[in-house]
């Protein structure tokens, strides 16, 4: 029972990052970027390229993989969802889905082309002493990522509502418009939103990788459990964010554990159709729904 | 129209004929379906064997393809669940084949059937989410189909495949590999031709309403759930097919070849095919098949090639590959033959090409419309509240048959919501609707559409991508119903409506003088236009009520009285007509019984002459009697001590200068060279009908439109290239019309976010925030709460104290008396006052006239993008010239014709 928790919430600390660095560039674009799971994957890689095939240490790979992927983030903003604003983009046309899914699509295969396709080991050579406690026997990277999803969120919890830009982002979710007309320069904080994300994404995938080894195609599952955890915690909050990801993954953990492993996606579905059925905006939205 | 017989003469028939099937006329499908039969013919020249099974894959993704566009193209959702239909009809029809049912015709329908059903898991959800929410959770639909197939491993052979398929049979016989391309070429060919004629039936248009807007396919008179049901089990229909063939032509069903990256690429295909496209699904199925499946060496590089083809597609050719050969064969087309020669060539919807010219060559009658049922329209104590916005309280009111019954009142007093709630968009709280002796209240509006209930919208609702005549034969789809199954096999009831659709719509076209639009597309007309054409889709569904929701607005003078004339002919068929209108000449001419609403309730009801005499309404229009003079300075006296006293935080004045602004929305020019001056503190009221162009000078000025010509300086320097946010940095504040504050935020967080622009500490940003909230006791109390939950007046106030926390030099005010109380109002007017008092230039836009004269300095009236009067406030005491600016009379300055610029 423990160790299933354990396992389930290491799981769900992996999508709840996924999904805070969602959140964090949907809020001040409005875009659901769906390559968010590639930048994660894409740290897995850079992890594996710093510190086991240069043999790079730790602490050289934190900076590295936020330079790294703030830079892909941007790039997704520039590539992605810039464009789109040129021309009038017709309503439901919803080319930014089409747009960001192409992107994570050429990530994943560019990671291919670079790694191969085959599950890569990566290392964490920090602290290798599994520890145990309540029966549970953790490895210090499984505590980095619980403790670390639920930092993130708080973190970007506050940053939102403390700063001044935070609340400039919050603003522009809520009215585009408006948000512009009290000086607010929306663009520039669409993509610096898309690089912070992307940033986020670098640094996680240090502590991912070990977890989950580096696989390209594992950038969709990411991806597509983060989504279920904004869909269950609501679009737009952190800490939504937070607890949907950890209830996909305990979840995802209990049907593994006790129905059996075919059922975990499974059970995960049921439970998304059912928010979706129940609420559509999710269990603590804060974001109006667009209307079209 | 020009006489046919004379133009055709001059370009020979071949070239005409050959234009017109390039154009997509008459007998266009000749093309796809010889290079079919060719196609089927292959084996039998003896293609070779690698050739008849490529082409065999082809056509199931051709298959699986097509389905995506349905769905995506024309119902508007993107979905990635395509490749679940496809498994579920690949192993369904395989187990069956492996349990000794061979049967290629009953394979194939139970994997249609089932695919359809499953087709509704997606359609479900569809009908209450949309946009990433129904493309992520049909995604994630794809992954679960490898654990399905785990555990159903005694069936489907597991993660390993369900191999050991026998070869089907068709009626007993053993079909080889030729008979499998035969089965699959022709379930393709059959799929397209059904597909085709759906997509070029009305099914094709109403879908199109349906993606523009599920409010307009209600008021069409279809229910936007069951459009979706159809659209989705129809697109998963095609992928039950194709997963039956695709068992056979593989022998074996393995869950990896039912994964994400296919998932994907059959989006991409739809996407570069286009997805409104019926043919450009052929071409790209066959890149997808012969690229990445094929070549080794591309096989790497085909998820980047995907990729970035995706974000290209989506971003540079919307229309896909599709669309472009469409585009070039239209101008081909037109190569052939010129575009003034070929009267009906072009057509990119269903009916302008086909049928005889009978719209045309008929000699005109008098106009006139088939007599209809007459019916009285009843609303009785209709309350309804937005939030804690009372938009409409105890409305009681008719509409008798045969007349038309006009709604005034000024901006938000309730007028379309009270239609809303007519036509069943909103539900209102309490009060009853009856129609023809039935309640019309707690129907869906598409049953609401049914009772002949017809409308058009304040801003025209008008789908991309359909001609003018099918925009207006929408309207009488209800009236003249085609089911499905009639519109894909042709039978006769599709040919005679199809008939009358092209009649009836050109004749209703011909009533508001567009005949000769009728081939264009509806979408890029101008918006008067489009709001005529509007008029008529709503007039050929042949409406017992029509609900007209300002018609008038952008229409120019020669077509305003056209639509006036119209509209009485409406009425005099026995429609029972419903008029919103602001334009009050237009509705003083036409209108049999005017009612009057103020502020959600009804003031008065009365005829045209009595409502115009009364006091109240002008009232409502332009405000509560001005004080005299003196009593506005007094109070002025007043406020400027009270303002002084509670410490107005230093306010800035500054000096703003527009020069011969001109700029419009698209095409529509509003603006037409306005000239302003806004020196040192003082109120600058700007006084003008709706829609002559107060707002769009606003939007010009704060940088949210950018100008055509003229310019805009403040303090001497030209801000005309700052966008929007850095004309709020260089000190332009504007409070926009309908308290657009930030409603999830609580009022402190509002006001700070005022404050952005200012480099300032931390504890400076906290003073200022206090002190602008110690000057709005009310909004002080309820600095922790959200926006959202404020009064209509503290949302105002708000609105404002969120303006003056940066420290603007330029206060711009948008009607900000809409939709409050009386006595509010002038709170908010003498807080505006004050404000100029302390110093602050402040520009105020509004309706209220007498009210806001009382609190400005110097006034400036605009007609149609112009200035037409200015001068002090005392001159404007007069009444007679605004109510003439309002009401009537032809606009005109006050002394003579305007000298630039005008200033205080």
């Amino acid at each position: 029972m423990a160790t299933t928790i354990w396992s389930g919430l290491t799981l769900g600390a992996v999508y709840a990052i996924v999904a805070s660095g969602f959140t964090l560039s949907l809020l001040p674009s409005g875009v659901f970027n769906f390559a968010q799971g590639a930048l994660v994957i894409g740290g897995t890689y850079l992890t594996y390229l710093w510190l086991h095939t240069l043999g790079l240490p730790e602490l050289a790979a934190l900076p590295l993989n936020a330079i790294c992927g703030a830079i892909a983030g941007a790039a997704c903003e520039l590539f992605t969802v810039r464009p789109l604003r040129w021309g009038k983009s017709a309503p439901g046309s919803q080319s930014e889905l089409v747009t960001t899914v192409g992107m994570s699509t050429a990530l994943i295969g560019a990671m291919g082309l670079i790694w191969g396709y085959d599950p890569l080991q990566v290392p964490f050579n920090s602290a290798t002493k599994t520890l145990s406690f309540l029966g549970v026997r953790a490895a210090p990277v499984e505590i980095v990522l619980v403790v670390g999803a639920v930092v993130i969120a708080i973190a970007l919890w506050a940053w939102f509502t403390l700063t001044r830009t935070g609340q400039a982002c919050l603003a522009v979710a809520e009215d585009r418009e408006a948000a512009t007309l009290r000086g607010i320069n929306v663009s520039l904080l669409s993509i610096g939103a898309f690089a912070a994300a992307g940033a986020l994404g670098g640094i996680a995938g240090i502590a991912i990788g070990p977890v989950t080894y580096a696989i390209p195609t594992l950038a969709n599952t990411l991806a597509l459990g983060g989504f279920v955890a904004i869909a269950l915690g609501g679009e737009g909050s952190f800490l939504g964010a937070l607890l949907g990801g950890l209830a996909v993954g305990l979840v995802s953990a209990f049907a593994t554990r006790y129905i059996g492993a075919n059922y975990s996606n499974l059970s995960v579905f049921v439970v998304l159709l059912a928010t979706l059925a129940a609420r559509p905006r999710g269990l603590g939205g804060v974001m109006e729904a667009r209307h079209v | 129209m020009s006489d046919p017989s004379t133009t055709r003469a001059a370009t020979p028939a071949w070239r005409r004929r050959l234009a017109g099937l390039l154009a997509g006329g008459q007998g266009a499908f000749a093309v796809p379906a010889i290079l079919a039969v060719v196609l089927l013919l292959y084996p039998t020249f003896g293609g070779d064997q690698y050739w008849v099974r490529e082409l065999s894959l082809i056509g199931l993704l051709v298959l699986v393809v097509s389905g995506v566009n349905l769905s995506f193209g024309y119902a508007g959702e993107v979905q990635f669940g395509q490749v679940f239909m496809y498994a579920l009809g690949a192993y369904l029809t395989s187990i069956l084949a492996v349990h000794g049912h061979t049967d290629i015709i009953l394979l194939l329908v139970i994997g249609a059937v089932a695919a359809s059903l499953a087709g509704l898991l997606i359609a479900i959800p569809a009908l209450r989410i949309g946009g990433w929410s129904l493309a992520m959770a049909s995604f994630f639909l794809v992954i679960t189909i490898p654990d399905l197939v785990a555990l159903t491993e005694k069936y489907s052979g597991g993660l390993n495949g369900l191999v050991g398929i026998p070869v089907p049979t068709f009626f007993g016989t053993e079909l080889g590999a030729n008979g499998l391309f035969y089965v699959t070429a022709v379930v393709a060919v059959l799929w397209l031709a059904c597909y085709r004629n759906l997509v070029t039936s009305r099914y094709g248009i109403v879908f199109r309403v349906l993606r523009q807007s599920p409010i307009l396919a209600g008021s069409i008179g279809y229910s936007p759930s069951r459009l979706k049901l159809l659209a989705y089990s129809l697109g998963a229909l095609p992928a039950g097919l194709a997963g039956c063939l695709s068992g056979f032509l593989n022998g074996l069903v393995i869950p990896d070849s039912f994964g994400l990256t296919l998932a994907i690429g059959v989006v991409a295909a739809s996407v570069l095919g286009g997805v409104e496209s019926v043919y450009g699904a052929v071409v790209a199925a066959a890149i997808l098949q012969l690229g990445p499946e094929n070549s080794l060496s591309f096989h790497d590089y085909a998820p980047i090639a995907y990729g970035l083809f995706l974000i290209v597609a989506a971003v540079v050719f919307k229309r896909g590959l599709g669309g472009l050969g469409q585009t070039l064969a239209l101008r081909i087309s037109q190569l052939l033959v010129p575009p003034g020669e070929a009267a009906h060539v072009v057509a990119s919807g269903s009916l302008s090409a086909h049928g005889a010219d009978n719209g045309h060559g008929a000699p005109k009658a008098a106009p006139s419309l088939r007599p209809r049922e007459s019916h009285a329209l009843k609303v009785t104590g209709i309350s309804k509240a937005y939030g804690g916005v009372q938009a409409l309280r105890d409305v009681t009111l008719s509409a008798e048959p045969g007349c038309v019954t006009a709604l005034i009142g000024s901006n938000g007093s309730g007028k379309t919501t009270l239609l809303n709630v007519i036509c069943g968009y909103a539900k209102a709280d309490e009060g009853t609707v009856e129609f023809a002796g039935a309640r019309l209240d707690g129907r869906a509006p598409h049953q609401i559409a049914h009772q002949r209930v017809g409308r058009t919208f304040q801003t025209p609702s008008i789908p991309r991508g359909v001609s003018v005549l099918d925009v207006v034969a929408s309207g009488r789809f209800d009236v003249d119903r085609c089911g499905v199954v009639a519109s894909i096999f042709r039978l006769p009831r599709y040919w005679r409506s199809r008939r009358n659709d092209r009649v009836e719509s050109l004749a209703m076209l011909d009533l508001v003088g567009l005949a000769h639009l009728a081939d264009e597309e509806a979408s890029a007309l101008s918006l008067g236009t489009r709001r005529l054409v509007e008029v008529a889709r709503a007039l050929a569904g042949e409406p017992e009520l029509l609900l007209l929701d300002e018609p008038a607005s952008g229409l120019s003078e020669e077509e305003v009285e056209l639509l006036g004339s119209v509209v009485q002919l409406a009425a005099r068929a026995g429609t029972s007509v419903v008029l919103i209108e602001h334009n009050f000449r237009f509705v003083t001419s036409i209108s049999d019984h005017i009612h009057c609403l103020h502020v959600g309730g009804l003031l008065a009801s009365g005829s045209p002459e009595a409502i115009a005499a009364d006091q109240k309404v002008i009232e409502s229009y332009l405000g509560q009697p001005a004080q005299t003079p003196g009593e506005g300075a007094e109070r002025r006296a007043a406020a400027a001590v009270a303002a002084g006293a509670e410490g107005l935080a230093p306010v800035h004045s500054g000096t703003l200068e527009v020069r011969g602004a001109v700029t419009g929305y698209g095409d529509l020019g509003v603006l037409g060279g306005i000239d302003l001056t806004l020196a040192g503190a003082g109120v600058e009221l700007v006084l003008g009908r709706n829609g002559v162009g107060k707002t769009t000078l606003l939007s010009a000025i704060s940088g949210q439109l950018r100008l055509w010509e003229g310019s805009v300086t403040l303090d001497g320097e030209d801000i005309g290239g700052l966008p929007a946010y850095g004309r709020a940095a260089a000190g332009i504040a504007l409070v926009q019309e309908g308290k657009r504050i930030f409603r999830n935020r609580t009022v402190r967080e509002n006001v700070v976010l005022g404050t952005y622009t200012l480099s300032i500490g931390r504890a400076e940003r906290q003073a200022l925030c206090d002190s602008l909230l110690a000057q709005f006791p009310v909004l002080a109390e309820r600095a922790d709460q959200p926006a959202g939950g404020l009064s209509g007046g503290q949302q105002q106030m708000l609105a404002i104290a969120q303006a003056l926390a940066s420290r603007p030099k330029i206060l711009l005010l948008d009607e900000p008396s809409a939709g409050l109380a009386p006595a509010i109002v002038s709170e908010v007017f003498e807080r505006v006052r004050a404000l100029a008092d302390g110093g602050m230039t402040v520009l105020l836009v509004e309706q209220l006239a007498e009210q806001a004269l009382g609190i400005a300095d110097h006034v400036t009236v605009i007609d149609d993008g112009r200035v037409v009067a200015y001068g002090a406030p005392e001159k404007f005491h007069d009444m007679r010239e605004l109510q003439e600016a309002y009401f009537g009379g032809d606009p005109r300055p006050t002394d003579g014709p305007v000298p630039a610029p005008a200033g205080p």
